[in-house]
């Protein structure tokens, strides 16, 4: 690798975009539990059913995922942020002046 | 001793379970619940490329995001597949519900005559010969009707069956992760095997063959490609109109519950507004198209969804809509629009399908009608648009248009009289399809005629000069941008005017009682298709397979001498004029 770095309001923003979509996903898991499936024939309701509790926990697991890369990218962004300024205040400290003034 | 042998009363209606309107919001439900995977696969793509992150984490990152967009897509495609699948369900489950009642209603009429034999005999004591024989023959009758009825109602149960095994797999298919993260995303066994066919649309089948794959399938397997592709079955030539139409309905429903639920949370797309106004216009149309009521029987022919593709052509959407039973009419009509004409415009056109519907029963030989308007080809956008002046998009409509025809034929066991009709742009893409050497059609018919495009006499369309009629308003400026006579008007027009005396076509009365003195582009062009005009009744005739039986007019001509003569400008138009312009009864 020969380049790093951050913008840091860019990562923020992904970050937040990850969070309301992690929200979006809980709340369509919640909706997918509470699907009625009384208008259809009573052969089809059950496998009706398990179908909306497996996919209420797919959209539940996607919430994760997307909460967790939320996460990361918040994190990451703060590590960088934290590791830069401990190296301000170290580079802080040096000195380029030559002379008196040194 | 004499035996009568009266029938049982039988069979025993069955209950049919389910209800429409439930599965019809579960599915709307479900189309809502799908959108949320899919603006996360979009996300996971967006945002892998984060401006400006780079480096190791960034590239980790870059990774668990490059794997959780497609299945998120792949995600999204299953729980629409199964949403699609419940909407053809509920839509299946109401036509289910309408056979009930009437099987229910046939019962109850079998019953009340079984009930009438059985007190006829009870009264009939030393009764005559004959009196006994007629109660024979009125219990043979009810036997047979009885028998009907049975297997009328057998069928009915295993259609039942059928549609509810169907639902059962789609969602048994879907529900498994590994299923719906395949590449066909929860698709049933079923509906992948029978896609897999020789023959299956979307593989380059011909109509012919797709019509023979769609034949050698089972009621089951039919269910299935139906409501799994429904993109390809919706748009596949060579399919009954019937099918077609029950796969573009399930598009029609998605597209209207997931774009309207975007709609009211304010996330809609410049795109799929566009695309949002052609499904409701597709819907109008439909609605338009079945509530309509044939005056001469007071019955409602039906509406048919042939087409549905309302992301075509930059937005400008492609549909069909047709008024009557394609896949039964003696007499089909399908008519191609010009310049301007977009999705949105259906609802108007539909209008005019049920004119051109009623105009060919309310003056016709007694023949079933099918009117569908068809607009499955890029219409240039107006005046200005550069394409209008010139014949591409005409040629390349009519290589769609002759498509749709021969799959229209091809869906047929039978030979339906078939009738092309164009107007303005659309008459010379109509023409441009008729110069095929197998145009499908028997008649075609051009009204307010820019040109006749590649054809200089009707000889040249396949159909034969016999065959080809011409409508035009003398007042019609488009009509009047054709070559009449040995001058041509250079690049104004778009070929040889279809009613002057050198092309050689039929011309009948197209004169409207509201022109104005002067040419113009207004009512005088658009007015072909209203209700009691002389030019609707003869393209009732027309489309009633009567062409000999038009009201026939001088053709235009230009002689050297002078400018192009029209016979026309000077005769009295008639309106709703018994035997000449009358296309329906009187309102009351």
């Amino acid at each position: 690798m020969s380049v790093t770095g951050i913008e840091y309001n860019q990562m923020r923003s992904a970050s937040t975009g990850w969070g309301e979509q992690a929200d979006e996903m809980e709340k369509t898991s919640k909706e997918l539990a509470g699907l009625s499936v009384s208008g259809l024939a009573p052969s089809v309701q059950h496998v009706a059913s398990s179908f909306m509790e497996a996919w209420s926990g797919y959209a539940h697991e996607s919430a994760d995922i997307a909460s967790g890369f939320a996460d990361a990218i918040s994190t990451t962004a703060d590590h960088i942020n934290d590791a830069d300024q401990v190296s301000k205040s170290w580079l802080d400290r040096l000195d380029g002046h030559l002379g008196p003034t040194r | 001793m004499t035996t009568i042998a009266v029938p049982a009363s039988e069979p025993q209606i069955a209950e049919l379970l389910g209800d429409p309107g439930g599965a019809e919001a579960l599915a709307t439900s479900l189309y809502k619940a799908a959108t949320p995977f899919e603006t996360f696969g979009e996300r996971a793509s967006d945002e892998r490329l984060i401006s400006g992150w780079k480096g190791y984490a960034y590239e980790a990152y870059r990774d668990a995001a490059g794997s959780a967009g497609p299945e998120h897509e792949a995600m999204h495609q299953s729980v629409r597949r199964v949403a699609r699948a419940v909407t053809f369900y509920a839509d299946t489950l109401q036509t289910l519900k309408r056979d009930r009642d009437d099987l229910r209603d046939r019962k109850q009429r079998l019953d009340a005559d079984r009930t009438g034999l059985l007190a006829d005999i009870e009264a009939a004591d030393d009764a005559s010969a004959s009196t006994i024989a007629d109660l024979q023959a009125r219990a043979r009758d009810l036997t047979s009707r009885y028998r009907d009825l049975i297997t009328d109602h057998d069928s009915w149960c295993r259609r039942v069956t059928d549609n509810e095994d169907q639902l059962r797999q789609s969602f048994a298919s879907a529900k498994g992760l590994n299923g719906a993260l395949s590449a066909t995303g929860g698709a049933t066994q079923d509906a992948t095997d029978a896609m897999n066919e020789p023959g299956a649309p979307g593989g380059g089948s011909t109509p012919a063959e797709v019509k023979a794959w769609w034949d050698g399938l089972s009621a089951e397997e039919r269910a299935a490609v139906t409501a799994a592709y429904p993109e390809t079955i919706g748009s596949a030539d060579g399919l009954p109109a019937s099918a077609r139409d029950d796969a573009n309905r399930i598009l029609l429903d998605d597209d209207l519950a997931t774009l309207g639920d975007k709609e009211a949370d304010g996330t809609l797309t410049a795109d799929e507004k566009m695309q949002l106004a052609n499904a409701r216009a597709a819907r109008d149309g439909l609605h338009r198209a079945e509530s309509y009521v044939d005056p001469t029987t007071g019955a409602k022919p039906g509406g048919t969804l042939w087409l549905y593709d309302p992301t075509a052509f930059d937005g400008d959407g492609r549909v069909a809509v047709a008024v009557g039973d394609m896949d039964t009419a003696d007499d089909v009509a399908v008519f191609t629009p010009g310049i301007k004409s977009e999705m949105t415009d259906t609802d108007f056109y539909t209008d005019k399908m049920t004119n051109v519907y009623e105009s060919a029963r309310y003056n016709g030989d007694g023949s079933s009608v099918a009117a569908m308007f068809w607009l499955g080809y890029d219409a240039p956008s107006g005046p200005t648009d550069p394409a209008t002046l010139t014949e591409g998009r005409a040629e390349d409509g009519g290589r769609r248009l002759s498509d749709a025809l021969d799959g229209l034929r091809a869906s047929r066991p039978d030979e339906a009289h078939l009738t092309a009709i164009g107007h303005s742009y659309g008459s010379t893409t109509t023409a441009y399809a008729a110069s095929e050497d197998d145009f499908a059609a028997d008649d075609v018919v051009l009204i307010g005629s820019p040109g006749a495009g590649p054809a200089e006499n009707a000889d040249e369309l396949s159909v034969g000069s016999g065959h080809v009629y011409v409508g035009r308003d003398s007042r019609d400026g488009v009509a009047m941008l054709g070559d009449e006579g040995w001058v041509g008007k250079g690049p104004i027009g778009l070929g040889t005017d279809p009613s002057s005396e050198d092309f050689g076509a039929t011309r009948f009365e197209a004169e409207d009682v509201d022109r104005s003195s002067l040419p113009n582009f207004g009512d005088a062009h658009g007015s072909y298709l209203d209700d009691d005009t002389e030019s609707l009744y003869n393209i009732g005739k027309i489309v009633d397979g009567h062409g000999d039986d038009v009201e026939e007019a001088e053709q235009s001509y230009d002689p050297w001498y002078s400018g192009a003569v029209d016979p026309e400008w000077d005769r009295d138009p008639t309106a709703n004029e018994p035997g000449r312009s009358e296309t329906g009864p009187d309102a009351t």
